[in-house]
């Protein structure tokens, strides 16, 4: 536990300190809440201690370089975070990955999805009190995190999406072992449900709790599973489609009532749906390349050995590293989102032609929900903050860059 | 079209609850791209004055803004074109091009399906803007960034404090004339150290005792050649103004 510093101000009302380091903070997140008796009356979000400057640092590194920073963003999900820094790019160079790396990037993105949804649904079920669910979920997470490395040799911090395509071809069998599990886990989705779902206490302390309206929700811009448990329609996989998703079949999951435990529904429904679109890629797999020739990548181990020499199609990738001066990207800018685990995450690009970006502005969904927390709060309980903090499923690493 | 669209807005259920099909094909993208560009120059015929330039690129359409009306421009895009989600706010350094900064709005209509980009010009010597709280509550804590990367100042702010940076800092780093390496070791730090080894008090306490063993590691080294480097503090204080260094 953290220390807590307890100030009173008058008989009635005292603020008390949580965090930053609070297991049920999620992170070096600060909270400075104001209460009545036990009532929320007032709280106040302070984050920025896991701040790294992502955002400066990248204006140093070159277009593939800068993504190992963007790894660092959501740790636990960095396969869709170098996924939507590489469509970034992919659009602002105008090229478009071969079909198979397509469908490869969407399955390993749903795979980050099911991981990351499950490590929200141990922890958040873990600071509500139910323990089991917790040793469940990481058993399934610790299956994916393997597979990560079956795929491409890192678990975490993987860094396998390339601009253009990715890193490495997956292999059939590493398929075959994916395939045999996802069957296992849509299974393994409905155990889950059979702790929670029905379960009086966790319908007492989730139902009701954090409500807000689809029209607060729109205005504050939150995203992903937390706008949708308000009931509305947006997800970036069906309003923008990149990569595969338009090629795959899938509904996506709609809260009513936007409290807590719609959000629990909704996440749980999106595992489901994420096996599914899982199960679609390994079914419709193409074969062919797996990189696009115009890659600026020119680290490439199936290509390392070929010689690069002026009229090479990898050869403006070459110069953009060895030569800063050369215009060899267009110049504009390009904002380009993908539908994270945790939400919208926006990457804004701003091109002056070099071969480094010059700004990259990282939209974190994390750092939106963090603002959120005052609204949510409102008139709520101390117990109750903690249940809030784990549905809008906040990563600092994220929130801060 | 406009009366439609307030119409559906005037709906408190408006279409954000609607389950349309995908738009995917090359063709349906243009389509959308186009429909932006029409709104774009919509805006360009109501605000004359204000709309300097209108920009495709990538698929994306932006429209570069004064700044002095920037509120009325977002507004009449949120209330009649039904721009209601504020993707992104961020700010934009052009040094040394003037005017220096941009504030860059990135809007999208989800129930129309529609990407708009506004970009605001900010010069160096007024580098404020109005404020777009009241519009969209969500852009609160982006607006706090913005003041705390670049150092412009949004006028109506509720709460306009640094938010990643720690208060007393000084200078704003995402600035293109500030360092990627930064010349001054933060003021809650040094306190630590002075703490830890220089503090005569603590001399033969734990931490202290901990400190000497720790004089050779390369973290301890790291920390004093900060520590000369502090004496040029005041010189990148000055520099901070936006003069070279």
């Amino acid at each position: 536990m953290g220390q807590l510093e307890i100030e009173k101000i008058d008989d009635t009302t005292f603020v008390l300190q949580m965090g930053p380091h609070h297991p049920a903070t999620h992170g070096v997140l600060k909270l400075l809440c104001e209460f009545e008796g036990e009532r929320v009356i007032k709280i106040k979000p302070d984050v920025g201690y896991l701040h790294r400057g992502v955002e400066k640092l990248s204006e140093s590194k070159t277009y593939p370089g800068a993504m190992t920073l963007t790894d660092r963003l959501d740790y636990i999900s960095s396969m869709t975070n170098n996924i939507g820094y590489c469509l970034a790019v992919e659009r602002l160079m105008g090229i478009e990955p071969p079909r198979r790396a397509k469908f490869i990037r969407t399955m390993v993105a749903e795979m980050t999805r099911l991981s990351s949804h499950l490590l929200w649904l141990a922890t958040h079920a873990l600071d509500i009190g139910a323990m089991t669910v917790f040793l469940y979920a990481f058993r399934e997470r610790e299956q994916i995190l393997q597979f990560f490395e079956k795929i491409c040799g890192a678990r975490l911090t993987v860094s396998y999406p390339r601009i253009g395509g990715v890193r490495v071809d997956v292999k059939k069998h590493v398929l075959d072992e994916i395939y045999t599990f996802i069957e296992l886990m849509i299974k393994r989705v409905d155990e889950y449900e059979t702790l929670l779902t029905e379960n009086r206490i966790w319908i007492a302390r989730t139902r009701g709790v954090g409500v807000i309206s689809p029209q607060d929700a729109v205005l504050l811009g939150l995203t992903g599973p937390v706008l949708r448990g308000s009931g509305v329609y947006y997800d970036i996989r069906k309003h923008m489609p990149y990569d595969a998703y338009s090629e795959v079949d899938f509904e996506v999951p709609l809260g009513e009532n936007g409290d807590t435990y719609d959000r629990y529904l909704c996440r749980i429904r999106e595992m489901r749906q994420s096996a599914l679109i899982v199960k679609q890629c390994i079914e419709k797999m193409p074969e062919g390349d797996i990189i696009s020739d115009k890659s600026p990548d020119i680290d490439l181990p199936y290509q390392s050995k070929r010689k690069i020499e002026p009229g090479d199609s990898l050869w403006s990738g070459f110069i953009a590293f060895s030569e800063e001066k050369q215009e060899i990207m267009p110049k504009g800018e390009i904002y380009s989102a993908i539908e994270a685990p945790k939400g919208e995450l926006g990457f804004y690009i701003v091109s002056d032609g070099s071969g480094k970006p010059y700004r990259m502005r990282v939209r974190a969904p994390s750092f939106i929900h963090i603002s959120a927390i005052p609204k949510l709060c409102e008139g709520h309980l101390l117990a109750d903050v903690i249940a809030i903090i784990g549905t809008l499923d906040i990563v600092m690493g994220e929130a801060d860059r | 079209m406009a009366q439609e669209i307030e119409r559906f807005l005037d709906n408190e259920q408006f279409s954000i609850f609607q389950q349309n099909n995908i738009l995917d094909s090359h063709a349906d993208r243009e389509k959308q791209t186009n429909e932006s560009f029409k709104i774009a120059l919509k805006l360009r015929d109501l605000f004359p004055e204000e709309v300097i330039e209108i920009n495709r690129f990538g698929g994306q359409v932006s429209a570069t803004v004064r700044k002095e009306k920037i509120k009325e421009i977002l507004q009449y895009l949120k209330e009649h074109e039904g721009f209601n989600h504020l993707q992104d706010l961020c700010g934009v350094d052009y040094y040394p091009e003037k005017p220096r900064f941009e504030v860059v709005y990135n809007l999208y209509s989800i129930w129309r399906r529609l990407h708009i980009r506004i970009k605001a010009k900010i010069s160096e010597e007024e580098s404020e803007i109005d404020s777009v709280t009241e519009l969209w509550s969500g852009a609160n804590w982006h607006e706090r960034e913005c003041f705390d990367m670049f150092g412009i100042r949004f006028l109506g702010h509720p709460d306009l404090r640094r938010i990643l940076m720690p208060e007393d800092w000084n200078g704003h780093p995402l600035k293109k004339d500030y360092p990627l390496r930064g010349k001054e070791l933060w003021r809650g730090f040094r306190e630590i150290i002075d703490l830890l080894f220089h503090n005569p008090e603590r001399q033969n306490s734990e931490e202290a005792t901990f400190s000497k063993n720790q004089r050779d590691s390369s973290v301890h080294r790291a920390l004093r050649n900060d520590e000369e480097v502090n004496q040029k503090d005041d010189e990148f204080a000055r520099n901070d103004k936006g003069e070279e260094i």
